[in-house]
Parts: C-alpha cells; structure tokens; sequence
C-alpha cells in the first residue's frame, strides 16, 4: 500500500508560483480549502477559530512551499500542516480534554443536517436527526487522536497510508487509533441505547 | 471466543481491518448470541451515521482572508527572493560560474590538502535564535528559525545544547531534530534529546510533545527518544506526567528512575474510555501496552527497519537511561547516558 502521489496539475502550479507567480497559489486554497476547514472545525470545535488556523495553515504552506515534496500528494502535505497548526492551538489554549459521557439525547448539530430522505415517515425523521445528532455529538467529544482519524478516513476518504503520511504515525497506530475509536463508537452508541447488549 | 473478544473483531471489521471479511469463529459464536448479533447490527448503524457527517464549509470569505493573510504576511518566504531575480543576474550567475571554474577547481584542491589534517571539531560562539539560544554545538548542526519557533536538526556524528527561553538546557544527540516554540513547549520530531529543566513557578508547566504522548513537567531532568515505532521517556529527576498528544489531562506518572515506552491510558480514573486503552499504572508499561498485536504487525518493513526518511533523517533509536539506571530500546544493552555529558 502506497501514500497518494501530488496531481500533475498541481506541481505545475506549485512551480508556477516558486518561479514568481504568487497568484498561481489561489488556485491551490481554492482546491483544498474545504478539506483544511473541515478538518480544522473538527479539531478545535469552533467555527471563527478553524478559520484563523486556517489562514495560518495556507500562510504556512506558502511560506515552505520551497519544501514541498512534489512526489508526494499537495493535499496530504497541507493536511499535516493543518492538524501540526490545530494541535498547537490546543496545546497553547490548554483546551481539557472531554470525557466521552453521553447523559442523554442531544439534537445539538442535528438541525443543521439536511435530511438524506424527505420522503420518510416523520417518525422515521424525527429517529435519523436523532441520531445523526449523537453521531456529532460523539465526534465532538472524543478524544483529537481519534478524532482526527476518523474525520480523515470518513470525511476526507483518505487511505491508511496517507493517514499515517499526513499524521506521521506507523501503519499500524493508524489502524489501532481506528480500531479504539469504533470501539468508543461502540460503547458511545450502546450507552445511549442504540446498540442493546 | 467470548462475547468480549467478538465485539472487538466486530468493531476491527467496521473499521476494514480485517482482511478477508469476519473470521469463522466470530461467525459461528455469532449464529448462537443474539446479544452480540444486536450488538454488531447497531455498531454497523453506528457506523454509518458516523460516515455521513456532512463536511463543515467555510465562510464564503475564507478564501480571500486567506489570501489577504499571504499578501500581509510581514516577512516574504526565501524563495520569493530568488523568484523575483531578473534573468540577466540569473545569466551573470551562469557566466561568473563558468569563469571561475579554474580557480574553483585551484580551490578544492587545496581545501581537499587542508582537509587530510585532522582538526578537532570547533566549538562555536553562543548563537541567539528566536525562541532558543544554542550553548554549544559539534559537528553538522542545523538551525532554522520560522518566526518565533525554532528548529535544532543535529546530523550524525554532531552534538548540541539548547538554552530554551522558557526555562531549561536541551541536549540533543546526534540524528536527532527538536523545535522550540515560545511557550514552554518543544518538540521532539526524531531522534533523542535531555532535558533538564528549570523549577517552575505554580501553575506553569514544561511540555515535552511527540508524536505519541506529551511529556509535562514542573522542573526535572528526563531524557526523550522518539522513533517512527514509539517514543520512550525516561525520567532522571523530579516527576513528569504523561498524557495524550493535544491532552492537558497527565494519565500516567513517572517517578525518577523510571521509564515508558508506547501508548499512554486516556484516563487515570475509571471510565468508558480507560477500558480500552489501559496500561498497569503501577509498573512501567510494556514497549507495546494496550497496542493490538495484529495492528502492530502491520508496521510496515521500512519502518520497522528504522530505515531513514526525509522527515525523520535517522529511526534508530537511540535510548538514554534515567538516574544510574540504563534504557535500551535497541536491544544491545548498552548504556548511552554519556551521549548527553
């Protein structure tokens, strides 16, 4: 299993931009801004504070562009900074770590999901913003090395190896991160009484 | 196989770690268990509403704030400069180049005559750096400063010691690459390094990060080594805590003497998420505590190899012991405490 490669697109553009086309670089924060964004609001859980660490994380990547290894994917590459530049704001914001304890239900996030099909039941409605509310809510609270695995496999869709490329981990704490977090999943769910033992 | 060890191959198959779909075994206790049947049904579920969290957009402004933020920034990037060069100076370059090849060839020779007497290693003047002040240094070591942070990258065969500002002397060993940022927070990327750091005043803390614990303290002596496999502390004086990298909440404590190698327990009191991850707080945690045997053994070759990466220059790791007692990671017994003398 291999790490994803850079597009040829994007190391011409890269080049463009270290040859002195500054403006090349837009193009770059056009295509990734999503990916950055997502992964920052999931880390530190606040709207205005993932879009300042997400201007610093561009900001950075155009700083070392020079460093950029074009063999290897832009994406993953401006992913790492994003979680080094998320990690330090937590560390310096002395953010505590949450506990996983599900006291009840909770619709917090639920009402800004769309509902993936309209023309089901209301109570069969009602049951999915249910649940797609614990889902976030669990998401929420787990612990970041968990967090930003899942948010890296499921959101971004990214393969092991680039996981472990963009968090620079071994393999295999990728795929023990990924095992702990299902069975906090697991346990999550059960508590809240989706999952009957 | 009891319930317990089939909802964790469930929860490995929910994650696509299990090559070659659910064992045999898990299927069979499966036909005969309703509750785990359930279990496994509400996992899958679990599952896929996790997988369908929408992805969170930004403002419609993040691009040009962005963008805004790379045209202010109040220092331009190294490369820029060379970028902006006209051609002719780049052509000039070419020609002085050329011209100056007899008496760069005159040149190398007579450094090559010079380089065959063997000259001890020069110590350098005190250098000031950002966040950090470099006391001493031997042999291929490389500083870069990125605003406040700083970056110490110790090749191999080299040495150095680091006043950091916020209080304590690192002693980086060779192979080794520690960034130093403001606060008092470092960064262990590779290799090994001792720190030594100063009393704190209440409330203040010292933090050691690396890739899979953060080290906090309050003024003590403690070596770290950190390789692509696991990173490994060891405590000379004082007393540290250990949590979770981006945690504030320490887990686990070390007393002097003593070392940890691996994962560190999420929690320090009973709860739902330290039946999953715990190591005996009492004694010193095995290499591999808590880590899945099967997960491990997916480590790919390179890596366990410790073969070099641009990221990480060596994986050898290299360990220190604490306090008159030695740590090997390497497995050759050998005590390296005088790395850091």
């Amino acid at each position: 299993m291999t790490a994803s490669t850079a597009a040829p697109d994007e190391i011409l553009i890269v080049r463009k931009v270290l040859e002195g086309d500054r403006h090349e670089f837009k193009r770059l924060i056009e295509r990734h801004q999503a990916r950055v964004f997502n992964l920052l609001v999931r880390l530190v859980r606040d709207r205005e504070t993932a879009m300042d660490l997400g201007q610093d994380a561009f900001l950075k990547a155009y700083m070392y562009l020079d460093r950029y290894d074009v063999k290897r994917s832009f994406a993953n590459w401006i992913l790492k900074i994003a979680q080094n530049v998320a990690f330090t704001h937590l560390k310096r914001a002395g953010v505590a770590k949450e506990r996983l304890v599900l006291d009840g239900p909770d619709d917090r996030g639920a009402d800004r999901l769309a509902d993936p099909n309209p023309m089901s039941d209301p109570e069969e409605q009602v049951s999915r913003k249910a649940m797609a509310g614990l889902a976030h809510q669990v998401m929420e609270r787990l612990p970041e090395k968990y967090r930003v695995v899942l948010t890296l496999r499921y959101m971004e869709g990214l393969e092991y190896q680039d996981i472990a490329e963009v968090l620079e981990i071994p393999l295999g704490t990728v795929k023990f991160r990924l095992f702990q977090a299902h069975k906090l999943l697991e346990d999550a769910f059960t508590r809240y009484g989706v999952i009957q033992k | 196989m009891n319930c317990h060890e089939v909802v964790d191959q469930l929860c490995r198959h929910e994650a696509d770690l299990l090559e070659g779909g659910l064992p045999a075994a898990v299927k069979a206790h499966l036909e005969g268990c309703d509750s785990c049947c359930e279990r496994g049904n509400g996992l899958r579920t679990a599952v896929s509403e996790f997988r369908e969290l929408p992805v969170i957009e930004p403002d419609a402004d993040f691009m040009s704030r962005s963008w805004s933020a790379i045209e202010r920034a109040p220092v331009r990037p190294a490369w820029e400069a060379k970028a902006s060069e006209p051609w002719w100076s780049r052509v000039t370059a070419s020609f002085r180049s050329f011209a100056f090849i007899p008496v760069g060839a005159a040149a190398m020779a007579a450094l090559f005559f010079v380089m065959r007497t063997p000259v001890p290693a020069p110590r350098t003047e005190v250098e000031v750096l950002a966040s950090a002040r470099i006391l001493e240094k031997h042999g291929p070591v490389e500083v870069k400063s990125e605003g406040d942070f700083t970056t110490v990258r110790v090749g191999e065969g080299g040495f150095a010691k680091v006043e950091h500002k916020a209080g304590a002397v690192v002693a980086i060993a060779a192979g080794s690459e520690v960034e130093f940022e403001p606060g008092g927070v470092t960064t262990v990327n590779a290799g090994s390094a001792r720190y030594e750091v100063a009393k704190r005043a209440k409330g203040e803390t010292y933090i050691t990060r690396t890739w899979q614990y953060d080290v906090t303290v309050l003024g003590t002596t403690y070596d770290v080594t950190v390789s692509k496999e696991e990173c490994q502390v060891a405590l000379a004086e004082g007393r540290i805590g250990l949590s979770v990298p981006g945690s504030v909440e320490m887990t686990k404590f070390l007393e002097p003497g003593s070392s940890h190698q691996g994962e560190v327990p999420l929690e320090r009191e009973t709860g739902i998420l330290a039946t999953t991850d715990r190591v005996p707080a009492s004694t010193d945690a095995s290499p591999v505590a808590g880590i899945d045997p099967a997960a491990a053994d997916a480590v790919p070759a390179a890596v366990s190899a410790g073969r070099p990466t641009p990221e990480h220059p060596t994986e050898s790791p290299v360990a220190v012991g604490g306090e008159g007692q030695a740590v090997d990671a390497t497995g050759t017994g050998e005590n390296l405490d005088n790395v850091f003398k």
